[in-house]
């Protein structure tokens, strides 16, 4: 994979691409990037048929691990990877462990492992499994396995064991790289944790950067899922801003949970390269959530102004 | 003249099916057809131009459902429905009264029409067969039914014969209420519940009427089959040959290629959708729940030759995974899937008869769901009456014998 940082203005904030990336040589990516939201592989309601009828679809499509952990067999058998499996053979893969619109339960990572939470409950994964795991998504891009079960609540003391067990995994999953064919075009991104504790994160840094990682996700500041929906970057943007110094400037940086447009400018600023867009679907949520009863009613029709929304709309909105 | 044209274009030379070319303001039909339902205004997690791609050319809305939402005034101000959903082909909107008689516990039915307690405000409202055509008026179907006085299709008794009459006299209200004839079609209803002689005189007095085509409804409601084809026999030999007939409610496989077979030309159900939603499949040989664990290793299409757009890109282990992750996009593949099946299955049904090979085809059908031969006794007699012998060596007629015994 290949970063062209094309400008840098304000304080951090870059306008780049990325070419050559993982299996689609040919595809150039726009930094800064959004990707697709998928659950078990596909976007929540969209099915690849409707997906090519949509205009600027992200090319990269974000499939979380927790959702398919317990389908590793069904998507290995499958042989040609997640985006062939889901109909998105045009997309680019990322696989995060973990999807940001849904919490994380804590207490379940281990010294040799990580516990990841789906629909048919809890699978835990040692290096080797994960390892399977992405061996059998063939994704283009994909996280290591992270300990990032912290939040602002969080000891340094439990920062530091997050920081610990991050690199031991890293190290574990870039021995078992090196001799995995299906893997060989996959870009690893390290994973920066240590939760709000400076020192832990400064010696994630340090460790992950003199790996043979290409880009990096900043997670570990808290559980993932709606409620993150608050999170105020701005008033961690300091604390972002010293981590981001110590990174360096050629690889792309992504950071979930980034939600709210207002967010996402800051973020930008603070030059996060890419964000996650499970926030329409949390938000489409919370819509349907406000409707009473079985029947759900999106809009109140007395109040809508037809004019204003365009006639192919309507059909979703009633949906 | 009507904004409805029917032409048969072919017959079976054994049973009462037929082939139509029915034309309607927004475009042609053939029959028999099978219209998936969009209760309010769209097909549920289906896009207008994905019905399209599956060559869909008429569906039907529910009035009640539309009715409440967005509302008659919205839909006239947004120019009726096909605008207002995006549809540019035909739609058929039934008239809300039996939604209402079926959802709302309170609903009560009087000579003026149908009494029911708002559920919004629990003020007491009345649908009479004149408003329900005023807002079919308003959404703009290009078929619009007749309000009719629905009874339960179990019930027995002086109140069949009360809402058969009530209907008549119901749909001679709609007819004089109906402002638009010159591009919507008002469908009367045969009722009569479950006796036949009913049947007979409901479709008699209808037929005297000035419209376009006939519906037969209070069936398939639960009674039992070999009661419900009799019904379907017993309209369609009392309605005219030269119009469209339309069965209300009926979509599973075998009815659909049963009654076709007993002369009927158009259906609609919400099971095919309805049944995606639970993660099961349509198929030639019944239907397949996706989310069964056998299917976390099958790589195969739903159904190898179906061209929909799930089959040509999906395979089962896939649908299986997103089924067990309940992923919001599983009712959609689904769904698409079975709508085309059905469509699939009315192309077939039209090709057969227009080879006059129907016969054959009903026979591979049934083969193909019950290679044991174990055929359900209500569709091997149904077709014997229309000169179809399913199995020579077909189980005792029980069926027959206890409609005898209700009848004397
Ligand atoms: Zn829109
Ligand atoms: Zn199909």
């Amino acid at each position: 994979m290949k970063f062209n940082i094309q400008c840098v203005r304000g304080n951090q904030a870059r306008l780049g691409y990325l070419a050559e990336v993982g299996c689609h040589g040919n595809k150039t990516l726009e930094t800064p990037l959004c990707m697709l939201y998928t659950k078990g592989g596909s976007a929540p309601y969209i099915t690849a048929e409707v997906l090519k009828k949509l205009q600027d679809v992200p090319s990269m499509a974000h499939m979380p691990l927790n959702q398919v952990a317990s389908f590793q067999e069904t998507i290995a058998g499958f042989k040609d990877g997640i985006a062939k499996f889901a109909a998105l053979d045009n997309q680019l893969v990322y696989t995060s462990n973990n999807d940001p619109a849904v919490e994380v339960p804590t207490g379940y990572n281990t010294k040799t492992g990580i516990g990841l939470w789906g629909k048919g409950g809890k699978t835990q994964l040692d290096c080797e499994g994960y390892i399977q795991c992405i061996e059998a998504m063939i994704p283009d891009w994909f996280q290591s396995m992270s300990d990032a079960d912290t939040d602002s609540t969080s000891t340094n003391k439990r920062a530091g064991k997050a920081v610990e067990r991050t690199i031991k995994f890293l190290d574990l999953i870039l021995e078992n790289l090196k001799t995995s064919k299906t893997l060989e075009k996959s870009v690893l991104f390290g994973s920066i944790v240590g939760g709000y504790d400076m020192g832990a994160r400064k010696k994630c840094i340090c460790e992950t950067v003199a790996r043979n990682v290409q880009g990096f996700v900043l997670e570990g500041f808290h559980r993932l899922g709606p409620s993150t929906e608050d999170f105020d970057i701005k008033q961690h943007s300091d604390f972002i801003s010293n981590i981001i110094k110590l990174l360096p400037d050629d690889a792309p940086r992504l950071m979930h949970n980034v939600w709210r447009p207002d967010s996402i400018l800051i973020a930008i600023e603070l030059g996060i390269d890419v964000f996650d867009s499970s926030y329409p679907l949390y938000m489409l949520k919370f819509i349907l959530s406000l409707g009473c009863g079985a029947e759900i009613s999106m809009l109140n029709f007395e109040y809508c102004d037809l004019d204003s929304i365009p006639s192919d709309c309507w059909s979703y909105i009633l949906t | 003249s009507h904004a409805l044209t029917f032409k048969v274009i072919a017959e079976c030379s054994t049973t009462k099916a037929r082939v139509g070319k029915m034309t309607l303001p927004h475009n042609e039909v053939n029959t028999p057809v099978f219209m998936p339902v969009g209760t309010q205004g769209t097909l549920k997690s289906m896009l207008p131009e994905q019905l399209k791609e599956l060559d869909c050319r008429i569906m039907l809305s529910n009035t009640y459902h539309l009715g409440n939402r967005p509302g008659a005034e919205l839909l006239e101000k947004a120019g009726g429905l096909h605008k207002f959903m995006n549809w540019d082909r035909n739609l058929l909107t039934d008239s809300g009264g039996f939604q209402m008689v079926s959802l709302l516990k309170l609903a009560e039915i009087t000579e003026e029409g149908v009494k029911f307690e708002s559920p919004y405000d629990g003020s007491e409202m009345m649908l009479t067969p004149e408003k329900s055509i005023e807002i079919q008026n308003a959404i703009g179907a290009d078929i619009i039914m007749q309000l009719d006085d629905v009874v339960h299709s179990t019930t027995t008794g002086p109140r069949v014969e009360e809402a058969m009459y009530r209907t008549i006299r119901w749909l001679d209200r709609c007819l004089k209420a109906h402002k638009r004839p010159h591009d919507q079609n008002i469908f009367p209803i045969v009722q009569g519940g479950l006796d036949a002689e009913l049947r007979k005189k409901c479709a008699q007095e209808l037929t005297k009427r000035d419209v376009a085509g006939f519906a037969i409804g209070g069936l398939s409601g639960g009674e039992e089959k070999c009661y419900f084809w009799r019904m379907v026999d017993v309209s369609t030999d009392h309605l005219p040959s030269q119009k469209p007939r339309y069965l209300m409610g009926v979509g599973f496989a075998e009815d659909l290629v049963v009654c076709s077979a007993l002369g009927c030309d158009m259906y609609d159900c919400v099971f095919p959708t309805r049944t995606a939603r639970f993660g099961n499949a349509l198929v030639p040989t019944g239907s397949l729940n996706l989310k069964h664990k056998s299917f976390s290793n099958d790589y195969r299409p739903i159904d190898e030759s179906c061209e929909c757009s799930t089959c040509k890109q999906y395979t089962r282990a896939y649908l299986h995974m997103v089924a067990q992750t309940t992923s919001p996009v599983t009712c959609t593949l689904l769904t698409v899937h079975n709508v085309a099946y059905q469509l699939n299955l009315m192309r077939s049904i039209q090709n057969s008869i227009k080879e006059d090979k129907f016969p054959d085809f009903i026979k591979r059908f049934f083969h193909v769901r019950h290679p044991d031969g174990h055929y359900p006794e209500w569709a091997v007699e149904a077709l014997k009456k229309v000169n179809v012998n399913l199995n020579e060596l077909s189980h005792k007629n029980n069926c027959t014998d206890s409609v005898n015994k209700v009848k004397s």
